[in-house]
């Protein structure tokens, strides 16, 4: 029997599915392929194969909630649902696929584990429409469909072999209550809201994308495809702080952010922006970066803000600024109301270029590290474990290939992702994450096997456009 | 009275402040301190002061005696601060006008005069020279308890070291004496209504009523003109709106922000004849004590034909700040009594909120007795503790 693990696969619905034509036709190609296989095929989709959090309908206050205790809440199994039947209905030559490779081997198997962006899984209701969707009532298939609703999965037949998604590592993706995990059958993420309704626990990443990445992702499709996600955060909402460096929208979207972070999280929410924050006041640049805005932008917020009944206290805007303490009551206010952005015009969108401040916002590689290196270092503790000796993650959407003294793979992700490229001096910030930069962002498909001499192998194919 | 005064001057590339004291008899040898361990208990006290505002805007009035204590605490670091000198020779001259001051000088009746340049805006008169490790057994918030504040103790006023101190004639005679009152008219409106009667009575008094104040720029611009232009220009200017320390805020137009530097091009006084007397202006809005490094109201409100300012060190509220305003307008006005004594009777009547002005003009600024006039005579009754009494409208200054 073959072993082979993939994950972060993203399937959606909607205008923020990453999921495109050619994406599809990867997928499908790679089940077919798989599905052929004379030899037996465990299939392990590592979380994350749906993306519940970004698949319509992706806005709304029903879509949030909390519980008595202030947990913050998402969806319900009902919104879960909904979601589910638009992913299907958008991608059903994917689950048609699926059905085919497990039609066509008798002992082919196929084990799904949620993801941060696929905890619906923890409902019934999704598990059993899924089921149904993939077997189309075949009790063969359905026999060889499992989930797993544990931490981590070991496979029967390949001792020593850890597989597990990896954002419980990750500071704003885990899901854990007063420093409790809860991402098991015994502690599902699941919880009464005030309503008296169960909802899903909602981590502060997919907090951040119901109540912002998600309008930036309409207009910016690839927006979510900088990962792992503290690069983003550093590398784009903070350059976004610098007057032509970046939107506004997404400025306002940081603060958010941060505030969100500091509310629930963390004592100091600047903690987010590690050591790149050199300014010791983050408040201060918030209120630069309004004061760059163009007089005609100027005039048409502070009109939109008027009209929307935020009190400038008799100040014209200028001055309103100047108080950090001012500054931070409007930021709170546009984002409660992050519509009243759309009064402006963005200014010209600089560059992020090898020049700029402290080299923080350049788009150099060595970002590409911080949750990288959180799952490496849990795969350390977990190999130094007697009955672990191979550890497979995904999540952080950049792959990571086993060396010989260190058998741990991240299988990466099957969405489009930003890649660095040479001469990237001219490239420009937030342009790159519009629809017409799609050649910036290629996508790889990289799956783990585990070899018979028990060393884990990962595979990439890298599809560039036009290849 | 023995007057001692430091003349303070910023050495920027060393990051110190040069410090030489001097009475009319005798020059001590300078000094230099750490410019960042007094910005440090700087911005500590000004903290303490926001924190006591607050406390009296939540009405939580209890807090005052131990926020003062704070606030004297944080007085006596910076205490230390302005003795800590920088090496070794510095410590030995800083060293022995400490000496002076803690035995040569008499609370009450000694003076010191903080003579500065543009960058250095510092709280000097909230120098506290006792330690007070201990909680003091009493923590009513009375005056008297914290008498070792320097503002109270020796009338500690800062000036800047360029103004022209010579031309300045300390007595005014009335006919010089014009009022010009600029203020927000937001702030103004809700304010207004919520002081006393006779407090109205008073400010429509000195306000030549029915003559309201100008609500504009612009408008305090054309006024201000047009006295200088008939060779009577405005003693006293006080505006009563938004403010920071970088700039005022009288109106919600973009034209009615006035920066620190556009100051004295609206109120140019340079053409006015040395024989009038200078503007003393009062900034009763948020903050206009603190300036930073390139800007603040103590350059601007000093140049040729003004004598500086009264301006606040922390966030204040609109109510407080109009009644303090007209009670130093009212006296001003109709007592004869000097800048220096007015300040110290409101410091005594309105503790401990009353420590949020600081005094950066001459001490002795009056109008001369002979020429008050009587028509503005309305008592205000003085023994309303205004730190006790509602302090806002709900909006700052």
């Amino acid at each position: 029997m073959r072993l082979v693990v993939i994950s972060d696969i993203h399937i959606g619905s909607g205008r923020l599915d990453d999921c495109d034509a050619e994406l599809e036709g990867a997928i499908i190609n790679f089940l077919e392929i798989l599905a052929k296989d004379t030899l037996p095929v465990e299939l392990v989709i590592n979380g994350d194969f749906l993306d519940f959090v970004q698949a319509e309908p992706w806005q709304g206050t029903d879509l949030e909630s909390q519980t008595s205790a202030n947990i913050p809440l998402c969806f319900t199994e009902e919104q879960s649902l909904e979601k589910l039947n638009g992913i299907v209905a958008a991608h059903y030559r994917i689950f048609d696929a699926l059905n085919v490779f497990l039609s066509s081997v008798a002992e082919h198997k196929l084990v799904i584990l949620p993801g941060n962006h696929d905890v619906d899984f923890f409902w019934s209701e999704i598990r059993k429409k899924f089921v149904e969707v993939v077997s189309k009532g075949d009790g063969g298939v359905q026999q060889r469909l499992k989930f797993h609703l544990q931490k981590a999965y070991q496979p029967q037949n390949f001792p020593g072999v850890w597989i597990e998604h990896g954002h419980q590592y990750d500071e704003c993706n885990k899901f854990e209550v007063h420093g409790e995990p809860r991402w098991s059958e015994e502690a599902k993420p699941v919880f009464i809201d005030n309503d008296g309704k169960p909802r899903l626990l909602e981590c502060v990443g997919t907090r951040f994308l119901i109540k912002f990445l998600n309008h930036l992702d309409a207009e910016y499709p690839f927006v979510d495809n900088v990962k792992p996600f503290s690069k983003f955060v550093k590398m784009f909402l903070v350059s976004s702080l610098v007057p032509e460096f970046g939107l506004l929208k997404a400025a306002v979207a940081l603060w958010a952010f941060i505030s969100y972070f500091n509310k629930t999280a963390y004592e100091s929410p600047v903690d987010i922006l590690g050591g790149h924050m050199e300014q010791p006041n983050p408040v201060s640049l918030f209120a630069k970066r309004f004061s760059a805005l163009s007089p005609q932008n100027t005039k048409d917020l502070t009109s939109r803000l008027k009209r929307d009944g935020f009190d400038f206290k008799g100040m014209p805007f200028s001055f309103y600024l100047r108080d950090d303490g001012r500054t931070e009551c409007l930021l709170d206010h546009i984002c409660r109301n992050p519509h009243i952005l759309d009064a402006i015009r963005e200014e010209d969108i600089g560059y992020l270029s090898k020049k700029s401040i402290g080299g923080y916002l350049t788009l150099s590689s060595s970002y590409l590290k911080d949750e990288t290196e959180e799952l490496k270092a849990a795969a350390k503790n977990l190999l130094a474990t007697e009955s672990i000796s191979s550890v497979i993650m995904g999540h952080t959407h950049e792959p990571v290939d086993p060396v010989d003294d260190f058998n741990y793979v991240n299988t990466g992700s099957w969405t489009r992702n930003y890649r660095d490229t040479k001469d990237q001096r001219y490239v420009r910030s937030w342009d790159l994450l519009r629809k017409s930069a799609y050649e910036k962002f290629p996508f790889e498909l990289s799956y783990a096997q585990h070899s018979r001499q028990g060393k884990l192998i990962l595979y990439n194919t890298t599809y560039l456009r036009g290849h | 009275m023995i007057e001692l005064t430091v003349e303070i001057t910023i050495h920027g590339d060393e990051g110190t402040l040069k410090l030489k004291w001097s009475t009319p008899d005798r020059t001590y040898l300078p000094y230099q301190v750490k410019l960042a361990r007094i910005k440090l208990h700087t911005k500590k006290l000004r903290e303490q002061l926001e924190t006591m505002v607050e406390a009296g805007q939540k009405g939580d009035f209890a807090e005052y005696g131990k926020i003062t204590q704070s606030l004297a605490r944080e007085g006596y670091n910076l205490y230390d601060a302005l003795f800590f000198g920088d090496g070794a020779t510095d410590r030995i001259n800083a060293g022995v006008v400490k000496d002076c001051v803690e035995n040569d000088l008499i609370a009450g009746r000694d003076r010191i005069i903080f003579s500065v340049g543009p960058k250095v805006h510092i709280p000097w008169g909230l120098i506290y020279d006792q330690n007070v490790l201990n909680p003091l057994d009493n923590e009513e918030p009375d005056s008297t308890r914290f008498r070792h504040f320097w503002c109270v103790k020796f009338s500690a006023v800062t000036l800047y070291s360029k103004m022209a101190l010579l031309g300045i004639d300390n007595v005014w005679m009335k006919k010089d004496f014009k009022l010009l009152f600029g203020a927000h008219q937001d702030i103004w409106n809700d304010a207004f209504v919520l002081i006393d009667e006779e407090e109205q009575k008073v400010l429509h008094c000195l306000l030549e009523h029915p003559v309201q104040p100008k609500f504009s720029l612009k408008d305090l611009n054309n006024e201000w003109r047009e006295n200088i232009n008939i060779s009577v220009p405005h003693g006293l200017l006080s505006l009563y709106c938004h403010a920071d320390g970088g700039a005022l805020c009288i109106g919600s137009d973009e034209e009615d922000v006035l920066p620190t530097a556009m100051f004295q091009p609206h109120f140019r006084r340079c053409e006015a004849s040395d024989q009038i007397p200078p503007t003393l202006v009062f900034l009763a809005g948020c903050k206009t004590a603190i300036g930073d490094l390139d800007e603040g109201f103590l350059e601007a409100t000093s140049g040729p034909g003004y004598c500086g300012f009264i301006g606040a060190e922390a966030r204040i509220y609109d109510v407080f700040t109009l009644r303090f305003l007209t009670r130093f307008l009212h006296s001003f006005y109709t007592s004869g009594r000097s800048v220096h004594e007015i300040i110290q009777q409101l410091r005594h009547d309105h503790w401990p909120l009353s420590l949020v002005f600081s005094v950066c003009c001459p001490h002795d600024l009056k109008v001369k007795t002979s020429c008050i006039p009587l028509t503005c005579g309305n008592k205000i009754p003085t023994e309303t503790n205004l730190s006790f009494q509602r302090l806002s409208s709900s909006k700052g200054t």
